[in-house]
C-alpha cells in the first residue's frame, strides 16, 4: 500500500466518528425531511406516493398555517426588539460604577439559568385567573380578574412578555462583554471634544456595539422562530390557535395528527425562512457594520 | 494661544499619593515636557489638567481662569492619546471633525477647517479611509489633526509617539515640533523618553515619586542636574555618580584603592562626584602622565562613538567581571582600547558636579579640577 493511500485511510478513520454522528443525526434527517415533503403521507391502506409540490400548495391554502405564521411574525416583532433594547439598557446600567452591581448582574442573568419549562410554570402562576399573582394584585387595586391566557386577545402578549423576561438577561451578557472591551480612551476622547452622554452613546458606543447587536439580533430572531417549550405548559397553542407558533404547529401536525409528510413540508418551509432571515441580516447589516 | 499654570496640584487614591503638590508654569506657545519613569505621576498630572481625573487639591489655571473642577469640554484643551483613541467606525474626516460636529459648527466652516488641517498634517489623500486602513504614522497624524482643528488654547499629549517604530518616531518628533512652532500651540507633553524631551522641549519638568524634581530648559537639566536622580535619568549612558570618601588630605573616590585625594576640602560622608561620560578624557599610560590609572573592563560600540567601562586600578589587574564601581566613558568613533593595559583617566575642566549625601547638588559647589600632574604611581 502506498504511503499516500495509507494516509488517506487514516484521515477517513479519524473523521469517521464525527461523520457517523453528523450523517446519522443531521444530514440524513435533513435530506429525509426534504424527500418526505415531496411524498404523500403513507398509511397501511394507502401507501405513500410521489406528490410533487402538492404538500407545498397545501401550505399556501392552509388557514391554520396562515394564522400560525402571522402569530410567529407578531411574536418575533413583539419579543426581539424589546428584548434587545432591554438587554442593552441593562448592560449599560450594570457596566457603570453601580453599588452592588455584581448582585444586579446576577439578578438580570438568573432567568437565563432557569429551564424554559420552569419559567413557564412560574409565569403560569402569575397569569392564572383568580388566584394568580396578576389577579391578586388586581384585586388589591380593585380591578376585575382576567383570564390572561384564556383570552385570545391577551394570550400571545402574555407569552411575549415572559419570553422577553427570559431572554433579555442572556443578551445582556453579550452586550456587557462588548462594553468592557471598548477602550476607555475613546469615551474620554469624545468627552474632551464636548460630547454628552447621549451623543457618546449614539455616535460612539452604539455603532461600536453593532457587531454584538447583529449577533444578538440573529440569535433572538432564530430563537423566536424556534420557541416551543412554554406552549406545552401554558396554552397548547390555544385558544383557537391564538398562541400557536410555527414549531408547535409542526409538532402538532407530526405527533398529534400523525401527518408526517405535511409536518416535513412545514419544517422545510420553516428552515427556508430561518436561512433567509440569517442571510438577509448578514448581507444587509454586514455592509453597514464596522468590524474591528 | 494660552498660558497654563499648575499650582500645588495633588492627587490621592485612597492612601496612595500619585501627585504631590506639583506647581508648574507653561508659557504661551511653549512646549513643556513632563518627563519621568513609569509610575512617577506624570500621566495622572496630565489627566488632571485634561479633566479626566479630579484633583484632590490645587489649581489649574488657563489664562488665569481656574479650571480645576470645570467640565473637560469647557476647559479649552485638546488631547492626543497614547493609543490615539481614534473612532474605528468613522472615517478620517469624521474623526477629525468629530468635535466640531458635536459643537454644532456649521458644515461649511467644518469643511474649510478640515481641508486646512488635513493639508497641514499631510492627510488630504486619506480623508475617506477608516483608521484600520492607515499606517501607525498616519493614525498619529489623524490624532494630531483632531487636536489641532479644535483651535484650542492648550494641547495635551500623552506619550503620543510611543507606539511608533524608532525611525518614524524621529520623523514625527521633527514634524510635531515644527507644527507646534508654526501654530504657536501651548503643549504639555508626557513621555518617559528622554530623547523626546531633549529634542522637543522648551521646558522639561522631570518628575519622580509624584513631585517635580527639577524643571527648566533641557540643556540646563542636562548640564546642571539638581539631584543624582536627574543626573542619572538624563543622558545615555547616564552620568557617572562616583561616591567620595574622606582620606588623608581631602576627599578621594571611594572606588580608588590608593586613596589619592582629588580635593583638599573635607565633605560629609556620602557625597558623590558626578561626571558625564563624554566629559571624561582617556590618555595612554606614561610614567609621569596625569590622571587616575584605570583599566578597561567593557566596550560597547555604537557606531558614532564607543562607550568604555573603566575601573580605577592599583595594579592594572582589575577583575573584568565585576561591574561594580564601573566608570563609563564615551569616546568618538571606534576605540579599540587595549583591554589589559592601564590608561589614564581625567576630565574636562568644570565637568565635575558634586552631590551631597541627600542626593541634591551641593551649593555652592566647589570646583573639582581633573587630577593634575603626575599622579602617584602604583608601586
Amino acid at each position: 500500500m502506498s504511503p499516500d493511500r495509507r494516509s488517506w485511510i487514516h484521515a477517513w478513520l479519524l473523521l469517521m466518528p464525527a461523520a457517523i454522528v453528523l450523517i446519522g443525526f443531521t444530514y440524513y434527517p435533513a435530506v429525509g425531511t426534504v424527500v418526505e415533503s415531496l411524498w404523500t403521507n403513507g398509511t397501511v391502506i394507502r401507501p405513500s406516493k410521489f406528490a410533487g409540490w402538492d404538500n407545498y400548495a397545501q401550505v399556501l391554502g392552509d388557514p391554520v398555517f396562515r394564522k400560525v405564521f402571522r402569530n410567529t411574525v407578531l411574536f418575533a416583532l413583539g419579543t426581539v426588539p424589546p428584548a434587545i433594547t432591554l438587554a442593552l439598557l441593562m448592560a449599560l446600567w450594570v457596566n457603570g460604577g453601580l453599588a452592588g452591581r455584581a448582585l444586579v448582574r446576577l439578578a438580570y442573568f438568573t432567568p437565563t439559568i432557569l429551564p424554559m419549562i420552569a419559567v413557564a410554570n412560574i409565569w403560569l402562576f402569575f397569569y392564572t385567573p383568580g388566584i394568580g399573582l396578576l389577579d391578586q394584585i388586581g384585586h388589591g387595586l380593585g380591578v376585575e380578574g382576567h383570564n390572561w391566557l384564556g383570552d385570545a386577545d391577551t394570550a400571545l402578549a402574555c407569552i411575549m412578555v415572559m419570553t422577553v423576561w427570559k431572554e433579555a438577561g442572556f443578551f445582556m451578557i453579550f452586550y456587557l462583554a462588548a462594553l468592557q472591551t471598548l477602550p476607555p480612551d475613546l469615551i474620554e476622547a469624545a468627552r474632551l471634544e464636548g460630547a454628552g452622554r447621549w451623543t457618546i452613546f449614539r455616535r460612539i458606543t452604539f455603532p461600536l456595539l453593532m457587531p454584538t447587536t447583529l449577533f444578538v439580533l440573529i440569535n433572538a430572531l432564530l430563537n423566536s422562530f424556534k420557541l416551543v417549550d412554554p406552549l406545552f405548559v401554558l396554552t397548547k397553542g390555544g385558544p383557537d390557535n391564538a398562541t400557536n407558533l410555527l414549531l408547535y404547529y409542526i409538532y402538532e401536525t407530526g405527533f398529534s395528527f400523525f401527518d408526517g409528510a405535511y409536518a416535513a413540508t412545514l419544517t422545510v418551509v420553516l428552515l427556508t425562512l430561518l436561512a433567509g432571515i440569517a442571510l438577509t441580516q448578514f448581507a444587509v447589516l454586514d455592509r453597514r457594520i464596522h468590524y474591528r | 494661544m494660552s498660558h497654563l499654570e499648575i499650582r500645588g496640584l495633588s492627587k490621592q487614591w485612597g492612601g496612595i499619593t500619585a501627585v504631590k503638590e506639583v506647581s508648574l508654569i507653561a508659557e504661551r506657545g511653549s512646549f513643556t515636557v513632563l518627563l519621568g519613569p513609569s509610575g512617577c505621576g506624570k500621566s495622572t498630572l496630565l489627566r488632571m489638567v485634561a479633566g479626566l481625573e479630579e484633583p484632590s487639591a490645587g489649581h489649574i489655571l488657563i489664562d488665569g481662569r481656574d479650571v480645576a473642577h470645570v467640565d473637560p469640554a469647557k476647559r479649552g484643551i485638546s488631547m492626543v492619546f497614547q493609543s490615539y483613541a481614534l473612532f474605528p467606525h468613522l472615517t478620517v474626516a469624521e474623526n477629525i471633525t468629530f468635535g466640531l460636529r458635536v459643537r454644532k459648527v456649521p458644515k461649511a466652516e467644518r469643511n474649510r477647517r478640515l481641508v486646512q488641517v488635513a493639508e497641514l498634517v499631510d492627510l488630504s489623500a486619506y480623508l475617506d479611509r477608516r483608521p484600520a486602513q492607515l499606517s501607525g504614522g498616519q493614525r498619529q497624524r489623524v490624532a494630531l489633526a483632531r487636536a489641532v482643528i479644535a483651535e484650542h488654547a492648550v494641547c495635551l499629549m500623552d506619550e503620543p509617539l510611543s507606539n511608533l517604530d524608532a525611525k518614524l518616531r524621529h520623523a514625527m518628533r521633527m514634524e510635531l515640533r515644527a507644527l507646534q512652532r508654526r501654530l504657536g500651540m501651548t503643549v504639555l507633553y508626557v513621555t518617559h523618553d528622554q530623547t523626546e524631551a531633549m529634542s522637543m522641549a522648551d521646558q522639561v519638568a522631570l518628575m519622580n515619586g509624584g513631585t517635580v524634581v527639577q524643571s527648566g530648559p533641557p540643556e540646563v537639566l542636562y548640564k546642571d542636574p539638581a539631584t543624582t536622580f536627574a543626573a542619572r535619568f538624563l543622558g545615555a549612558p547616564p552620568m557617572n555618580i562616583l561616591p567620595l570618601r574622606p582620606v588623608m588630605g581631602g576627599m578621594a573616590l571611594a572606588a580608588d584603592p590608593l586613596d589619592r585625594p582629588l580635593m583638599r576640602a573635607t565633605l560629609p560622608d556620602g557625597c558623590a562626584l558626578g561626571l558625564r561620560p563624554e566629559d571624561l578624557i582617556l590618555a595612554p599610560n606614561a610614567p609621569q602622565a596625569p590622571g587616575l590609572p584605570v583599566s578597561v573592563i567593557s566596550e560597547d560600540y555604537h557606531g558614532a562613538d564607543t562607550v568604555l567601562g573603566l575601573r580605577i586600578t592599583s595594579t592594572g589587574s582589575a577583575d573584568p567581571h565585576d561591574p561594580k564601581g564601573e566608570i563609563l566613558v564615551r569616546l568618538p568613533g571606534r576605540v579599540s582600547a587595549e583591554r589589559q593595559g592601564i590608561q589614564r583617566l581625567s576630565w574636562r575642566d568644570d565637568a565635575a558636579r558634586l552631590f551631597g549625601p541627600d542626593g541634591k547638588k551641593r551649593d555652592p559647589s566647589p570646583r573639582i579640577p581633573p587630577p593634575q600632574g603626575p599622579a602617584q604611581e602604583p608601586e
